[in-house]
């Protein structure tokens, strides 16, 4: 892609033009013509956060990475089958779990993506991710880890070798080209000036605010609608919120157990969720699934991988639906896992970490 | 009767000059292109303001319509033109919407599944640098380059559309395109 490609792309508004816009703007034209008066056509377009929509959706067309494929996802089942197994038990699980008390609430994420390398007919996948640990407290705490970029799978090491076993990657992104690096970096935990929040619909929560949040599933949806973030109004499918609000209170926030239980059991029924069953997750544990389909994001799902015996969240993950190009994933197959972010901590403490100087 | 065959399309400098003693058929002007030049401006300005300026534009082409080059077959250098001037006078606009791309590219980096991991490889962000490069260039320089990239004219057609030599096209656009790959150069090293 070269860089008149680029500016094509990135200055690419969603195409607003209406019959109306063009029926106004030719009978002024033809009103010009006959030499009759001429009304100034002002547009009736609302003006307010235009701009800001088209930002968002863009931000969501990017973020995506719209699948370049134009034959349609696999079709969901008609009748999905019922996904409230999945989601009634581990609501059940995690209601009962006692509420934890700590100075910290801290977490041990691992967050990952992947890429498509090599020659066609001789690609493989490699991986990298962020392993990050919070101390939500006053102070708060963070460290993350970058792993580097490597093969990912042992088939893909088999491959990798075969190519020669390289050690950094291009990657052309919007006709730029970059480097992806097998170097990790990053490591040491370090005390924040702020407090750490946490992203419920869009906007920023504090630990004390999660106390408050409903327990009843219909009051906790309620009041995630009620409170989004306007910004990506639109963008975002209602599902689609309230499947990323769920990760989040299920995934990192210290939500009490009865604001857990709410979250999965408020996902019972959304459109496009199914229960997929027994899974493992992108770091091989075993789980099960439940995915949700968005229109918003073709050619993949979103998957809650969570752990029976206790009903934790153990990860989420962003899968490919079809076999082909998935933006900047690359060419992938069925059942890619794309993306992932996956638990394998999330406690209350009383000790803060041990600091390191940067 | 016998009924126009489909390959009879007259050219646009044809139903200009006719236009000049029957003003209805500029319609046929309108109809070839309002969509297209409706969409140029929209890239440049947003859609609401497009709407407005993209009736101006076809406007003030009938106005114009005495004195269209009739030696010109095609009429989309000249709509173009007209466009871009109109757009000229939207400066503040042009920079609040290359700041909106910018927004939903670093918005994008934020959104993403792994928003820590890909924040790392600077995609996105070069995306954001590019609509801030493209912000930052001289009005000649921008017009010239996105007459090429988003209306897709020639070097010929962008000279006529801005009253312009094709020497004076091709230098600015030599001039565009260095800015824009130093900028970009200097966010494209994605390793961390």
């Amino acid at each position: 892609m070269n860089d008149l490609d680029e500016i094509k792309n990135l200055m690419d508004p969603p195409p607003g033009l209406t019959d109306a816009t063009v029926q106004a703007a030719r009978s002024r034209l033809t009103a010009a013509a006959q030499g009759t008066a001429r009304p100034r056509v002002r547009s009736r377009r609302r003006r307010t956060g235009g701009l800001l929509a088209t930002a968002s959706v863009l931000a969501a067309a990017a973020a995506v990475a719209i699948p370049s494929l134009r034959d349609g996802d696999a079709p969901a089942p008609a009748a999905p089958e019922p996904s409230g197994n999945i989601l009634v038990a581990a609501a059940e699980r995690i209601g009962s779990a006692p509420q934890g008390t700590g100075r910290f609430w801290t977490t041990h994420l691992q967050i990952g993506t992947t890429r498509v390398v090599g020659k066609p007919g001789r690609s493989y996948v490699i991986e990298a991710n962020n392993d990050v640990r919070q101390w939500t407290g006053k102070p708060s705490y963070q460290g993350d880890r970058f792993s580097g970029w490597h093969p990912w799978r042992p088939v893909d090491r088999q491959t990798w070798r075969r190519d020669g076993a390289p050690g950094t990657w291009s990657e052309t992104v919007g006709g730029l080209q970059g480097t992806l690096s097998s170097r990790a970096s990053g490591g040491g935990v370090q005390k924040l000036q702020e407090e750490l929040t946490f992203m419920l619909s869009g906007r920023k929560v504090t630990a004390d605010q999660l106390r408050t949040l409903p327990t009843e599933p219909a009051a906790l949806r309620d009041h995630l609608r009620r409170n989004r973030g306007p910004a990506k109004e639109g963008a975002i499918s209602d599902a689609g919120w309230l499947f990323a609000d769920a990760e989040t209170l299920l995934l990192e926030a210290p939500a009490p157990p009865k604001v857990r239980s709410a979250a999965y059991r408020m996902l019972v029924g959304l459109p496009g969720l199914r229960e997929i069953g027994p899974v493992t997750d992108a770091l091989g544990r075993p789980g099960s699934a439940v995915a949700l389909r968005e229109p918003e994001r073709p050619g993949t799902e979103r998957w809650l991988v969570v752990d029976r015996a206790t009903g934790r969240l153990l990860s989420t993950q962003e899968v490919a639906t079809r076999s082909g190009r998935i933006g900047r994933q690359g060419v992938r197959t069925a059942g890619d896992v794309l993306t992932y972010r996956a638990a394998l901590a999330a406690r209350w403490t009383n000790d803060p970490p041990k600091t390191s100087t940067p | 009767m016998t009924a126009p065959t489909p390959t009879a399309r007259s050219s646009d400098a044809d139903v200009i000059a006719e236009s000049r003693d029957r003003p209805d058929r500029f319609g046929v002007i309108f109809d070839r292109y309002f969509a297209d030049v409706h969409r140029y401006i929209e890239r440049r300005l947003g859609t609401d303001l497009a709407d407005d300026v993209a009736s101006d534009t076809f406007l003030a082409a009938f106005d114009k319509r005495h004195r269209y080059d009739l030696s010109r077959p095609d009429a989309r250098p000249w709509l173009y033109g007209i466009a871009t001037n109109l757009i000229g006078k939207h400066r503040r606009r042009q920079t609040a919407q290359f700041r909106a791309y910018k927004q939903a590219a670093m918005a994008a980096v934020d959104d993403d599944h792994a928003d820590e991991v890909t924040a790392r490889l600077s995609a996105q962000l070069s995306r954001a640098a590019l609509a801030e490069a493209l912000a930052k260039l001289s009005a000649g320089e921008r017009d010239v380059l996105l007459l090429l990239a988003l209306a897709e004219l020639t070097h010929q057609e962008i000279a006529e559309a801005l009253g312009i030599s094709y020497g004076t096209v091709g230098s600015r656009l030599s001039r565009a395109r260095a800015k824009l790959s130093r900028r970009l150069r200097r966010t494209s090293n994605l390793a961390p």
